[in-house]
């Protein structure tokens, strides 16, 4: 039986043939996967940077769109640049807002901290006269549907109001921030640089604490040295 | 290499509603279920996942019965997967471009098209045997059918576990939410109540094929 099927059994083809086929589908699928990219990767972008700035004028409160001005600066420990947004030179890392007089209405600033499935990110409004955060936007949350995506996240009004005045004042050195934001079990919340948790959805509160507390914990000294430059639109 | 030499079954309306209907890739075969599960908690997310899929399932059914005749058989499995990888990298960056909230939805999902058995089983079964006319309209019913099946399972989660359709609020704010409708856990209630409706159906014309049967003898 088994030599008989042995017998019927196609013959072996030759390596080259098999290297020959398999070269020309890698061939065939490199090509259309770098086309695809090519050409994706410029609406990708637009689309990445317009979702951004939507949520830059969104977390500072007060802001009128259409007189506003949302200029993109890269701030590091070597010092603060002004970003072309025409050209799009260089990666920003925070977004000034300025009313129509050049005057500063807040700063736009990235957080991201390991949730229960992926990263949680978040956009927050920083305001230097109260040394708070004004406002945030999830901008992508994959936890527990209906516990800690964005939109449920988003929708809880109790929770999201944490972040219309937390607290993130400096310690006297300027060096770090006197209280670290921190999550603390919901309806225990004591103090103004804690966030009460989503009950249910306690991993996800604490990512995005965390993730603002290591974004604030680095940027805010910074911004605090350049502060005088941040102030006004020139 | 696939045998060519069969003489080729010429395309009916069946090559095509096989899929949607009699060998639904979801409800019949029980394939492709960790997808059906996992994204299914809105009908958006439904949508989204089944059209991918659809588009994966006919481009790769496409191309691998194009190629029929030059895969060697020893490195077709190789060669099936380059392919589906091919696709689904392109409708990566595709969902991508068309809506950043439906691809962070989808998160990972989307890569792991190219492990949905449906799309491989396909390439297998059917394309490196069949024309490629034949082979497309096949997959095409095949992706239509699991887009249904997707959009039963999307629809009824979100109803039930977010009081919405496609984002619109149905039951007002008064709705409490079976929230659990949403978790994994929902997913599996859903598909069993869809299996048990889908097994109930079929049961029914059996009995009823079974009634005119004896009727027939009973009166011939």
């Amino acid at each position: 039986m088994s030599g008989d099927v042995q017998s019927q059994s196609p013959p072996m083809p030759s390596s080259l043939s098999m290297i020959r086929t398999l070269g020309l589908i890698a061939m065939i699928s490199g090509l259309l996967v770098v086309l695809v990219a090519r050409y994706t990767e410029p609406i990708i972008k637009e689309k990445e940077r317009l979702a951004l700035e939507q949520a830059v004028f969104q977390v500072i409160p007060g802001v009128v769109q259409a007189t506003a001005t949302r200029v993109s600066f890269a701030l590091s420990e070597d010092g603060l640049v002004r970003l072309d947004e025409e050209t799009g030179t260089g990666e920003a890392n925070l977004f000034a807002v300025y009313d129509d007089s050049g005057m500063l209405m807040g700063i736009a600033l990235q957080a991201a901290a390991q949730g229960y499935q992926d990263v949680v990110r978040t956009l927050y409004g920083y305001d230097p006269k109260c040394e708070c955060i004004v406002g945030l936007v999830i901008m992508k949350s994959t936890d527990t549907p209906g516990m800690g995506d964005k939109n449920t996240l988003e929708g809880n009004r109790q929770f999201m109001a944490n972040f219309d005045a937390l607290s993130v004042q400096l310690a006297e050195d300027q060096s770090r921030l006197a209280h670290a934001v921190e999550t603390v079990k919901h309806g225990t919340k004591t103090g103004i640089w804690q966030v009460d948790a989503i009950s249910g959805a306690t991993i996800t509160s604490r990512a995005i604490s965390r993730g603002l507390n290591e974004s604030a914990q680095k940027m805010l000294p910074l911004i605090a040295r350049h502060l005088h430059v941040l102030k006004v639109n020139n | 290499m696939a045998d060519l030499h069969h003489k080729p079954t010429p395309i009916t309306m069946d090559t095509f509603l096989r899929g949607i209907w009699k060998e639904n890739p979801v409800f019949v075969m029980l394939l492709g279920l960790c997808p059906a599960l996992a994204v299914t908690n809105t009908t958006m997310n439904a949508i989204g996942m089944g059209l991918a899929t659809l588009f994966v399932l006919v481009c790769s059914s496409a191309l691998v019965s194009l190629l029929r005749s030059v895969i060697p058989k020893q490195v077709r499995i190789a060669s099936y997967i380059v392919i589906i990888a091919t696709f689904v990298t392109i409708v990566d960056y595709a969902i991508h471009a068309i809506s950043l909230e439906l691809y962070n939805a989808l998160g990972a999902f989307i890569q792991l098209i190219v492990a949905n058995c449906v799309i491989l089983g396909r390439a297998e079964s059917y394309a490196s045997k069949n024309r490629v006319t034949k082979s497309v309209v096949n997959a095409f019913g095949i992706g239509i059918g699991f887009t249904f099946a997707l959009l039963c399972l999307g629809t009824v989660r979100e109803v039930l576990g977010s009081g919405t359709i496609l984002g619109y609020s149905l039951f007002g704010e008064s709705f409490q939410p079976w929230v659990v409708m949403v978790l994994p856990p929902g997913g599996f209630f859903v598909i069993g109540a869809w299996l048990l409706l889908f097994s109930w159906l079929k049961e029914r014309k059996q009995r009823k094929i079974l009634k005119q049967e004896e009727t027939a003898r009973a009166t011939g």
